[in-house]
């Protein structure tokens, strides 16, 4: 087992985590805490792909001497720019949804068939 | 029960399966030619101290201008799906003295950082994403201690048009003068200066208005509405 | 010099603009919608022009690939760049006479961006930024969907929302898996380092990309989301859903399981997912009672058939599967437009309510019956052309099993289409007549004239798909294409 165990398996964990209370709990906002943290499961992953043992920021100032990969930062300030982009969405359509229905339960929603 | 029991089982054995896979990749080695040269040359080549800055507004600039659009678009899409709601109007309490009087006080202090966090994006760690939403923050808590405090709509919307607009602009000219698109087309000057690094400030004062504008608008949007 | 960055620029230029005039000057949304995209569609269409003789490559930021982001316009992205455009174009002209949804600036603005999102994901050549546009496209699809804020429009949205964006986030898993082991983000980098790669983590990578995709391109289990959003969006809307947003995901979906990950699993994969989405949805469509619901489970059963084709991988089975893929979106955007046209001037939505429409209504009916027989592949239609070339290419792989589930489903298709037109020509003197705004019949006419030119003389159009799935059937050409040369 290497080093990246805890954090590899920490990602992981959340992403599965995520997709689980997506799909099994039926209130509206408790879906998109799911959806969250199954995107936070994910930038946890992409930062430690770019992990480089000893690493540094990668700022050039005087000192550096080892830095870590940065193409993951930039692809994961990207991805929680549009995680808060669909988080935003789904969270204007469920206020909608509430106005509409009163209820935040899936059930409870006549239509909705999973 | 059962069925839950059941359910948890897939999930981690689904989470087993992808941890199996996902232990090839290396951690925390030296590797990857790309990563490799923007770390040699990346200074070089950008004039940017941060390297980070240098891939997000450079390298693959092209997807922070998508990235930009996306957050522009949630904001737009907001505006859309929340126009002419009305919930009951509920009598708001204005918010305490301490609270009204402290919120005066660190409003311009939060908008002079966020300045300062965008204007510096190429030097430290930071850039136009962290330094909007800051000053979106100093709005927010705006919001929260004057609740019948408004930001006109105008006021965004010609902003977040006009940083837009002028990003887009930045890209063109850098495809006419140099043939590639969101080329660098400004002098890179010395790195670690704060004039250095050509188009990545300038780019990262636009993100900042921009993000700025955006992240405001949604919180404007998102607030109760009370009419 | 034309550059496909300008396709990009210009609507983002167009959608900012619209943010900017909009709080002083109302109403202009639409106006700036059209002349945008129809800029793009000139843009696209010279793009594909010149791809055809040599491919046309542009890398942003002033250095090569893989150091910075490039855009690739090659026969087969071509052929889907067009249809995009071209839907994208006809859907703003007919929203010249018909009302957006409300507000209708803020409407417009993520009508724009919707196509460039679909358009960045056809012509990119780096996987994160597919990624990225892949995010354009969805976040402005919810919104678009869910605009008309009825019960119906909502649930579809977030349906769509939660669906896709786990989807999504499974594509950026595998995103991360791939940039592990290969250190580069460019597609074609990444598909000639394939031999380096380790066998299962490219396995897994490839399911992840494969879901990811399955949701856009509505193949089942994981279209759930695509009736209700088809049912409860505005007409227009759906139309976009058929012929650019579907279409967009499948191009994703062949691009990378071709050309990033060419595993040999992909063929039987696609197939059985393909076939069994063909089956489910035609016969779901058998019984619905509301004429959306009723397009929008042919539409998902199109695209399983034309995904299934794509699996079988020779050159006229791909040939056969883009030639169906356009005559799928011109049919079903055709059907939806006149829908939308039926909805806006009598509001009925139930199949029974259409009864005697066609007959009281002449061009109405026409255009109906030429869609329709299209999609069915009725002699002397466009249709009929690739209806012919799946079956060939399908018998001449020996895939019979395959063969008659096409045959089944296609019989199903027929009777309930069959059974529609019938209501349409049905004799009924309260059936209403309708106003048709010549600037909405446009684009219908427009589809139709090329249904008809095509199905007379398919030759016309033919060597484009040559061209495309022989681009699509060699990745190699791809490969050197961007990092050879």
């Amino acid at each position: 087992m290497n080093g990246g165990a805890m954090f590899y398996g920490a990602a992981i964990a959340l992403i599965i985590g995520g997709i689980m209370i997506a799909a099994t709990k039926r209130n509206l906002i408790k879906i998109i805490i799911g959806l969250n943290i199954m995107e936070t499961g994910v930038n946890l992953l992409l930062i430690t792909t770019g992990y480089i043992s000893g690493g540094t920021a990668p700022i050039m100032n005087k000192t550096w001497t080892k830095v870590v990969d940065p193409i993951p930062q930039a692809l994961v300030l990207t991805a929680i720019v549009i995680g808060v982009a669909v988080t935003a969405m789904a969270l204007s359509i469920v206020v909608r949804i509430y106005e509409k229905n009163n209820s935040l339960d899936i059930r409870k929603i006549k239509e909705m068939r999973w | 029960m059962i069925k839950k029991v059941l359910i948890i089982l897939l999930f981690v054995l689904l989470g087993l399966s992808l941890y199996s896979v996902v232990k090839y990749n290396t951690f925390g080695e030296d590797k990857t030619v790309v990563a490799r040269h923007y770390i040699d040359y990346g200074m070089k080549e950008t004039g940017s101290q941060n390297i980070v800055t240098a891939v997000v507004v450079l390298y693959r600039g092209f997807d922070t201008l998508g990235e930009v659009t996306v957050l522009f678009l949630a904001a737009t899409a907001l505006g859309a799906l929340l126009h002419g709601l009305r919930f009951k109007s509920k009598e708001k309490e204005p918010s305490s003295l301490i609270v009204s009087t402290a919120a005066r006080y660190i409003f311009p202090l939060i908008i002079l950082f966020g300045t300062y966090v965008f204007v510096h994006g190429h030097l430290t760690p930071g850039g136009g994403f962290p330094g909007g939403v800051i000053i979106a923050s100093a709005f927010l808590l705006l919001f929260l201690a004057y609740t019948q405090k408004e930001v006109s709509e105008k006021t965004l919307s010609l902003t977040e048009g006009t940083a837009g607009i002028l990003y887009v602009i930045t890209g063109l000219l850098g495809l006419v003068m140099l043939n590639s698109f969101l080329a660098n087309f400004l002098p890179k000057g010395i790195p670690g200066k704060l004039l250095s690094a050509g188009i990545i400030p300038l780019i990262y004062i636009l993100i900042g208005f921009k993000v700025g504008a955006e992240m405001t608008g949604v919180l404007r949007n998102l607030k109760e509405e009370e009419k | 010099m034309v550059n496909p960055i300008l396709i990009i620029a210009i609507s983002l230029f167009g959608a900012f603009f619209i943010a900017l005039i909009s709080p002083f000057v109302k109403r202009t949304g639409k106006i700036i919608a059209f002349l945008t995209i129809g800029f793009d569609l000139y843009i696209g269409a010279s793009l594909a022009l010149k791809s055809l003789r040599t491919p046309v490559i542009a890398y942003t930021a002033g250095f090569k690939p893989p150091f910075s982001i490039n855009l690739v316009v090659e026969p087969f992205s071509a052929v889907f760049l067009l249809i995009v455009l071209t839907i994208g174009f006809l859907i703003s002209l007919y929203y010249l006479a018909h009302p957006g949804e409300e507000p209708e600036d803020k409407f417009f603005t993520l009508l724009i961006l919707n196509l460039m999102g679909a358009s960045g994901i056809i012509m990119t050549g780096d996987l994160f930024n597919l990624f990225v546009f892949f995010e354009i496209t969805a976040i402005s699809s919810y919104a678009l969907v869910s605009i008309r804020k009825q019960k119906a429009s909502l649930e579809g949205g977030i349906k769509y929302l939660i669906i896709s964006s786990i989807g999504s986030s499974l594509f950026l898993v595998a995103i991360a898996l791939l940039y592990g082991q290969t250190g580069t983000l460019n597609i074609a980098d990444i598909a000639a380092k394939l031999p380096f790669i380790n066998k299962s983590v490219a396995l897994v990578a490839f399911l992840l990309i494969l879901v990811a995709f399955f949701v856009e391109s509505e193949i089942f289990p994981f279209n759930g989301w695509a009736p209700d959003a088809y049912q409860g969006a505005g007409e227009g809307i759906s139309a976009l859903l058929a012929g650019v947003i579907s279409k967009a995901g499948l191009y994703a979906l062949i691009r990378l399981t071709f050309t990033l990950l060419d595993l040999p699993l992909r063929s039987k994969l696609l197939i059985v997912f393909g076939i069994m989405t063909f089956l489910i949805a035609e016969l779901s469509a058998l019984k619905q009672k509301r004429v959306k619901r009723m397009l929008a489970y042919s539409s998902i059963g199109q695209m399983g058939l034309v995904v299934a084709i794509f699996g079988i991988g020779t050159i006229p089975a791909l040939k056969a599967a883009i030639f169906q893929g356009v005559n799928h979106a011109v049919s079903k955007v055709a059907l939806f437009l006149l829908v939308g046209m039926v909805i806006k001037n009598l509001g009925i939505y139930k199949l029974d309510d259409y009864k005697g429409l066609g007959r009281k209504n002449p061009l109405l009916g026409l255009l109906f019956s030429l869609a329709i027989l299209n999609l069915l592949g009725f002699p002397l239609f466009a249709g009929f052309w690739s209806k012919l070339s799946i079956l060939l290419s399908t018998g001449k792989q020996g895939l019979y099993l395959l063969l008659s589930l096409i045959l089944t489903g296609a019989i199903v298709e027929v009777y309930y289409y069959v059974r529609f037109m019938k209501i349409l020509y049905e004799r009924n003197e309260e059936a209403s007549h309708l106003e048709i705004h010549l600037l909405e019949a446009i684009p219908i006419i427009a589809m139709a004239a090329f249904i008809i030119i095509i199905g007379v003389n398919p030759g016309l159009i033919t060597p484009l798909f040559e061209k495309a799935s022989e681009a699509i059937f060699m990745k190699f050409s791809y490969i050197n294409l961007v990092i050879g040369g």
